[in-house]
């Protein structure tokens, strides 16, 4: 038990409050403002700006690295801590070029604020010209340096958070420089385009393409990303007038704890606004309908009545409400295209992936398919001394993190005779039914357990809804007379594994997303006798389960505007 | 100040700037009747279009960064003739837009704007002794001269200098917090 007193009140501390917080958490947590610039939620303390200086029995202290300590007496505010934030902030400001009259994110810029905190209306010496290259190779990231204030949010977060470790800094002093991989330009390092970076920067100097300008009193939203089973807690910013979503930030306070990547942070943004601009123009080739839940039911009966032999397949695409009503409605009939297991429901959660001491990936481009696992397991890797090992992989940001690089199953067997023990395996459903019993082989005395990951992002909640679901072999199943029904937002899957051609002249009903890719496949489709499109699940409230067995939802944001039938 | 029978000057002088601070003094439109009947006389402004001061000016308004000789002397001149000087707009504040001339040498700058510019057709650099002469860096106002006041804005609002104003005359301390400081 410690005691203190901030402004003249007293606290009893107990040990445990005192471990893992630091002075300036503290004071957060009990209501006291004192500002800050280089701190960002859970990223390790630094103590690079100095705005957050307290005074402890009259001595100044950095709060956000002074660890609690019996006896202190804090003052947070007072004119000389005042003067002195505002000496600090001036540095800053005078360094590099802080003119926001041109500046992308004036007037929601939290340098800018600790500005007008500070009450600085002129800086007190001349200000300092170095001239650094504006970065604009990378696809959704600007990076301009000259507004950089080397707070090296960005640098953590890539390393500590996103477990990418692409940035870094360069030089010393005044000169010191944020780069990529050493010295690259953004576009061409090894960036996998996660966007955290631009979150977290406190400044105008890495910046989303896509919303330049366009921040001003944006809404937030929280949902979670529906895109791959991982399911990571987002902030979904749409402009004041509702009419088109500025950005997409990953959500710090949910159990993905800040983890994205650049599926929903840019793919999806980009499709999005592709979308919006489809829906004005007018494409009548086929029978159109636009579907929301409240008539998908009787919709659905009034297909079924008239058919005599048909087959539905459908895949994790569609949220658990939909999932419920196919499942109501064509009962026996229902199939997927890749097959699913029960084991999913088995796997480790976040916490539990990261104490495993060795990892094991096996197919799968994390990056590419499932980036929030990715950085999970870099991190811990990188930062954690854990064990790496993989098996068919060929992306370098994994095999140059692995002790070992196998290509046949059959290596495993060498693990046996090593120290490691307590592996977690990680692949995909289909890959782990294949492979399963040939571990259990190969390991014979090791503990491991299996983190699988489906192959579309709502197959749990298939496990849960579809009562009696096939996998077996599909083509099997398929003779000329069936009428095909399919379920899917994204058909590029059903098309890669060559669905289409077996069933090219079966009579086909679409459920799927208007996008430009599934319009682009569906041209190439004969037979279609109805299509119909299913609500964006940006513009549909509705739940899922992701791979870790929590049911999740996704936020219609804009509420008011959503689809009406056409 | 405060005595509404005396007249109290206010003079205006435009350095490297756009007038677009200029553009928002005017803007204070009604409110400039106001300050008149509070006694205000606009000397040296845009509404003598005088460009040399009285002598005895009781407020004196700055926009712009110092650039050139010219300027310099002028922000000097301004400094010996008012008694309290404000600085008007990011420009005369912190430097502004026109620093952004200070990542380059006088001579690149020159060779690109009258050689090497596109639009530029007879590659001629003006040398008339008339023509106040380039200073290496541009300079924020508070580099040459000491500065009572400062009002950064791209431009201020016109309410805002209203209101600093009408404090100074009104013999009240001006504050600018909240949303009367702003640098956009
Ligand atoms: S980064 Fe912020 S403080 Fe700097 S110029 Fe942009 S808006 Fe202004
Ligand atoms: S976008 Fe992500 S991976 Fe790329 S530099 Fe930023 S934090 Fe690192
Ligand atoms: S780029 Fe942004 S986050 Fe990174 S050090 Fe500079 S100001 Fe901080």
């Amino acid at each position: 038990m410690i005691n203190l007193t901030i402004n003249g009140k007293s606290y009893n501390i107990s040990q445990e409050q005192v471990e893992n917080r630091t002075l300036w958490q503290f004071l957060k947590d009990n209501g006291y403002y004192v500002p800050i610039l280089c701190n960002y939620e859970n990223l390790k303390p630094v103590g690079r700006c100095r705005l957050c200086v307290v005074k402890d029995r009259g001595r100044i202290k950095t709060s956000c690295i002074a660890p609690l300590e019996n006896g202190m007496e804090i003052i947070t505010d007072d004119p000389d801590l005042r003067k002195y934030r505002k000496w600090a902030l001036q540095f800053l400001f005078s360094e590099r070029n802080h003119y926001c009259m041109y500046c992308a994110i004036t007037s929601h810029c939290e340098f800018q604020n600790l500005g007008y905190y500070t009450k600085l209306d002129h800086f007190s010496f001349p200000t300092f010209f170095n001239k650094y290259e504006l970065d604009n190779s990378h696809n959704h990231i600007l990076f301009d340096n000259n507004r950089c204030v080397l707070c090296d949010r960005c640098v953590r977060v890539c390393s500590e958070i996103a477990g990418h470790f692409v940035l870094e800094t360069i030089n010393k002093g005044i000169e010191r420089l944020v780069v990529a991989d050493g010295g690259k330009k953004l576009g061409e390092s090894s960036c996998v385009s996660c966007g955290l970076c631009v979150q977290v920067c406190p400044t105008g100097t890495l910046l989303d393409k896509y919303s330049l300008y366009l921040d001003k009193n944006s809404i937030d939203f929280n949902s979670y990303c529906y895109l791959c089973p991982v399911g990571c807690g987002i902030k979904i910013y749409i402009n004041k007038n509702k009419d088109y979503i500025v950005k997409i930030h990953s959500d710090f306070n949910s159990f993905s704890n800040g983890l994205i990547c650049y599926k929903i942070r840019y793919q999806e943004l980009l499709n999005y606004r592709l979308f919006k601009a489809q829906q004005y123009q007018q494409n009548n080739k086929l029978n159109e309908y636009y579907l929301d839940n409240n008539n998908l039911k009787d919709f659905l009966y009034s297909i079924i009545t008239n058919l005599k032999d048909f087959l539905v397949i459908l895949d994790g695409t569609l949220l658990n409400q939909e999932l419920k009503l196919i499942n109501d409605i064509f009962k026996n009939n229902v199939y997927t295209y890749y097959p699913i297991t029960k084991d999913i429901l088995n796997n480790p959660d976040f916490k539990e992936i990261e104490e495993f001491q060795n990892y094991i990936i096996i197919n799968v481009d994390l990056d590419k398919d499932y980036g929030a696992i990715g950085s999970l397991i870099k991190r811990n890797v990188k930062l954690k001394n854990k064990n790496l090992i993989t098996l068919n992989l060929n992306n370098p940001n994994y095999t140059n993190l692995s002790k070992l690089n196998i290509n046949n199953i059959n290596d495993l067997k060498k693990l046996n005779d090593t120290l490691y023990d307590n592996f977690l395996f990680i692949l995909n459903a289909i890959d782990y039914i294949q492979l399963k019993d040939d571990i259990k082989d190969l390991l014979t005395n090791k503990n491991y357990r299996f983190l699988i990951l489906p192959i579309k992002t709502n197959d749990v909640g298939i496990i849960y809804f579809i009562n009696n679901l096939n996998t077996i072999n599909l083509s099997l199943k398929i003779n000329d007379n069936k009428t095909i029904i399919i379920f899917s937002r994204d058909l590029k899957n059903i098309k890669e594994i060559n669905l289409f051609k077996i069933i090219q002249n079966n009579s086909k009903i679409i459920f799927t997303l208007k996008d430009y890719e599934n319009l682009e496949i569906l041209n190439n489709l004969k037979n279609i006798k109805l299509l119909v499109y299913l609500p964006h699940l940006l513009n549909f409230s509705g739940n899922f389960y992701n791979m870790f067995n929590m049911l999740l939802k996704t936020e219609n944001i804009f509420k008011e505007l959503s689809l009406k039938d056409k | 100040m405060k005595n509404t029978k005396k007249e109290i000057k206010i003079s205006t002088i435009w350095c490297e700037g756009c007038s677009g601070c200029h553009m928002s003094f005017l803007d204070m439109d009604e409110r400039l009747i106001d300050l008149i009947k509070k006694g205000v006389v606009f000397s040296a402004s845009p509404f003598t279009d005088l460009k040399i001061p009285e002598d005895d000016v009781d407020i004196g308004i700055i926009e712009g960064s110092v650039a050139t000789d010219t300027q310099e002397e002028e922000v000097k001149m301004m400094r010996e003739k008012c008694k309290i000087i404000i600085a008007i707009g990011d420009c005369a504040v912190f430097g502004g837009i026109p620093t952004m001339r200070n990542y380059y040498k006088i001579d690149e700058l020159s060779k690109r704007v009258y050689h090497e510019a596109e639009s530029n057709a007879n590659k001629h650099y003006p040398n008339s002794k008339d023509i106040s002469k380039l200073l290496p860096r541009v300079k924020a106002v508070n580099e040459v001269i000491k500065v009572d006041y400062y009002i950064p804005g791209c431009p201020p609002n016109a309410d805002i200098i209203f209101y600093i104003l009408n404090e100074l005359i009104e013999g009240r301390e001006p504050k600018l917090e909240n949303e009367k400081l702003t640098y956009e």
